[in-house]
């Protein structure tokens, strides 16, 4: 999952980034203005943004404004020291899908997070299920057939995802997009090499064949 | 007392008012209606008594005359001749009287008698049997024939004025209607009068009920149809209401800027412990995790001790803890403070001063010149010089610094001296400080009734002045 955090005080967006990455494993991109969010948050495919009421360059409210208006559905988390019930309601009738007042909690963070990018899917349950595949979002324990399986870190969030838009066709673009953060280098090569690990692990004796390889397009993990 | 609302003032105002110009109009009319009454009256006795002037001049024979007259005077066909007396001066027969003359004479007595000149005639008004009555005495050359050695004669004739003054009596009882009418219809007309006339009061009574501190700043001010005389409070009011909530906004940006420069810090505190516990880390992320928390608790703590100070100045009594000072002293102590910061910036701080007393709270203007060099050794640029100067000009003190940083708009001038202003608008504190350095710092010159103002362009550099005047003591 891949995060936008627009946060003016450097230290804090760091901290933010890290807590995300060590706490949700999200990729997490960091703007400390709000003009630089605002074209990050526009041109590029974010499950969540992270933002700031009191930024330099441009209002919090005015970047949510203008997101909303350009029809980017992206989940917003407004992180502000503003608490009043006031600005509360100001920020969610704004467009925001939630509200958290500075200083935060590390894990409430995370949670509030992980909910928010669940609600993105549709799959608001913590433990995915797909066929006899079950991956519990929460401890990142993934069960093949009643089987437990160990995952790398990518291998996880590849497969995560996949698990989030199952049945649908995801593109080798969408899993780099979704995936990884502005500071890597994309090969897509990367991901064909996770797929065929994740097909190896979960089944080795290619009897369910979960991850399904549409040719042209990209993979589908199956439902059932 | 209980004060009485500007209705009943104004009503009872109007109705006193009335009231007065009714009894004085009823007095007027009673007065005329009076004197027109007793006027008919005198003409009769008038005319009676030129008649029995008139009939002793003819030919007749005195016996005759006196017959006659004695007709004409008793001869009442209205009945309101009481009585009436002829006779000589100076004689106690009557030539005629009536019955009742005696007891009218006697009445006549208590009044002062007037001497009469040749032909004159007064009128008296007696109280005759429990009634007015109203008498002529007429005194005029004898022309009675047959008694020519008298040479005046006296004519008195009493008529009734009952009628007379029971006519007044009804007069007035009318005019006390009338007037009781008249007030009553005054005192309603005026009720409603006032009452149509202070709606436009009460409409803006009903609009300040309406006002809360939340709907302040959206309340347009306006009376429909208000009469003019209105105008200017509705206007002074409109005003009235824009600073309270001018100064209502200040204090919520205020209260919004402090809780996010308190809370910015603490986020990151807290963050930073958490991530911290989060899992097991390398001795040298323990150490990072420290200096951060450490470096934002000194950063929570100069911000608290600023807002402290703040608030303590609205306490104080500042005036108590005036001394005289050495701003020379001064400025090298403040000066000295700074010398390791710039040192760092290898900026030189060149300091042209006099010395100069000035009664003042000492460590509040240390204060204040100590945030002035501080700023400029932060926004000026490195390697240039930084200019303190202090002289006296005429009754005032002029305190100047100078850098070489211009970097604060011609925008940005006016707001640089709010509290949590900062130029770069970024609430980031990479270059330390809330922005309540300035804000200080004005408050504590404008304790001291003096003046602070700020200059600034790329090609000159930021020049702070401020003006202390020496007439203070």
């Amino acid at each position: 999952m891949r995060v936008l955090v627009i946060e003016d005080e450097p230290v804090l967006a760091q901290n933010i980034a890290q807590i995300l990455k060590e706490g949700a494993g999200f990729a997490v991109d960091v703007s400390n203005d709000g003009i630089d969010g605002l074209h990050l948050a526009i041109n590029n495919p974010f499950d969540l943004i992270i933002l700031d009421l009191m930024l330099p360059g441009i209002n919090g409210m005015e970047i949510l404004d203008k997101i909303r208006n350009r029809g980017i559905k992206t989940a917003v988390l407004i992180l502000t020291a503003r608490d009043t019930s006031q600005d509360i309601v100001n920020g969610l009738n704004c467009g925001a899908d939630d509200y958290l007042t500075k200083p935060f909690d590390v894990g409430e963070l995370v949670a509030r997070s992980k909910a928010l990018v669940r609600r993105t899917y549709d799959k608001p349950n913590p433990e995915i299920v797909a066929g006899k595949l079950h991956i519990n979002t929460l401890t990142r324990n993934v069960k093949m057939d009643g089987e437990a399986i160990e995952l790398t870190a990518m291998e996880y969030k590849t497969l995560e995802y996949m698990a989030l838009r199952c049945g649908e066709v995801v593109t080798k673009t969408e899993l780099l997009e979704h995936l990884y953060d502005f500071n890597w280098e994309r090969f897509s090569n990367v991901i064909e090499a996770y797929i065929s690990s994740l097909r190896r692990k979960l089944d080795p004796n290619k009897t369910f064949n979960p991850i399904q390889t549409i040719r042209g397009h990209g993979y589908i993990l199956k439902e059932k | 007392m209980k004060t009485l609302s500007l209705k009943l003032r104004i009503g009872l105002c109007i109705t006193a008012m009335t009231l007065l110009i009714i009894i004085v109009l009823s007095a007027v009319a009673y007065c005329e209606f009076k004197e027109a009454l007793v006027t008919s009256l005198d003409n009769r006795l008038r005319s009676d008594t030129r008649s029995v002037i008139d009939f002793m001049a003819t030919d007749e024979t005195p016996d005759e005359k006196l017959r006659v007259i004695n007709l004409i005077l008793s001869s009442d066909t209205d009945s309101h001749r009481l009585g009436y007396g002829i006779w000589f001066d100076d004689e106690n027969e009557y030539l005629a009287r009536s019955d009742s003359f005696e007891k009218i004479n006697k009445l006549l007595q208590t009044h002062s008698k007037d001497v009469f000149q040749k032909g004159e005639h007064t009128f008296y008004t007696i109280d005759y049997e429990g009634s007015p009555c109203r008498v002529i005495w007429a005194r005029y050359p004898n022309t009675l024939q047959g008694f020519s050695d008298k040479s005046m004669i006296n004519i008195v004739v009493a008529l009734s004025g009952k009628n007379a003054w029971h006519e007044i009596g009804e007069f007035l009882r009318l005019l006390l209607i009338l007037g009781g009418i008249t007030l009553w219809v005054t005192v309603g007309l005026v009720m409603w009068v006032l009452r149509w006339g202070l709606k436009p009061v009460n409409y803006i009574a009903g609009q300040m009920d309406d006002i809360s501190s939340g709907n302040m700043m959206q309340l347009e001010i306006d009376i429909p149809g208000s009469p003019e005389e209105l105008q200017p409070f509705v206007i002074a009011w409109g005003k009235m209401l824009k600073r309270l909530s001018n100064s209502m906004r200040q204090q919520k940006q205020f209260t919004a800027d402090a809780s996010h420069e308190l809370r910015t810090p603490l986020a990151i505190i807290k963050s930073t412990l958490q991530i911290a516990r989060f899992k097991k880390r390398s001795a040298e992320s323990y150490e990072s995790a420290i200096d951060q928390c450490l470096e934002d608790t000194m950063r929570l703590e100069k911000l608290t001790g600023q807002l402290l100070e703040l608030a303590r100045f609205d306490e104080e009594s500042a005036h108590l803890q005036y001394k005289d000072v050495d701003l020379q002293e001064l400025i090298a102590n403040a000066c000295e403070q700074y010398l390791e910061t710039a040192n760092q910036k290898k900026q030189t701080l060149i300091v042209n001063t006099c010395k100069l007393n000035f009664r003042c709270n000492g460590d509040h203007i240390l204060r204040a010149i100590s945030n002035l060099i501080e700023n400029a050794i932060k926004y000026g640029p490195k390697e240039t010089d930084i200019l303190i100067g202090l002289k006296q000009s005429d009754n005032a003190i002029i305190l100047t610094i100078h850098d070489e940083g211009g970097n604060i708009s011609s925008k940005e001038l006016d707001s640089v001296f709010d509290r949590f202003y900062r130029t770069d608008t970024a609430r980031n504190h990479k270059s330390g400080g809330a922005g309540l350095g300035l804000a200080i710092t004005k408050e504590i010159i404008q304790r001291h009734d003096g003046k602070i103002s700020v200059k600034s362009s790329p090609e000159s550099g930021t020049d702070f002045v401020i003006t202390l005047p020496m007439s203070l003591q």
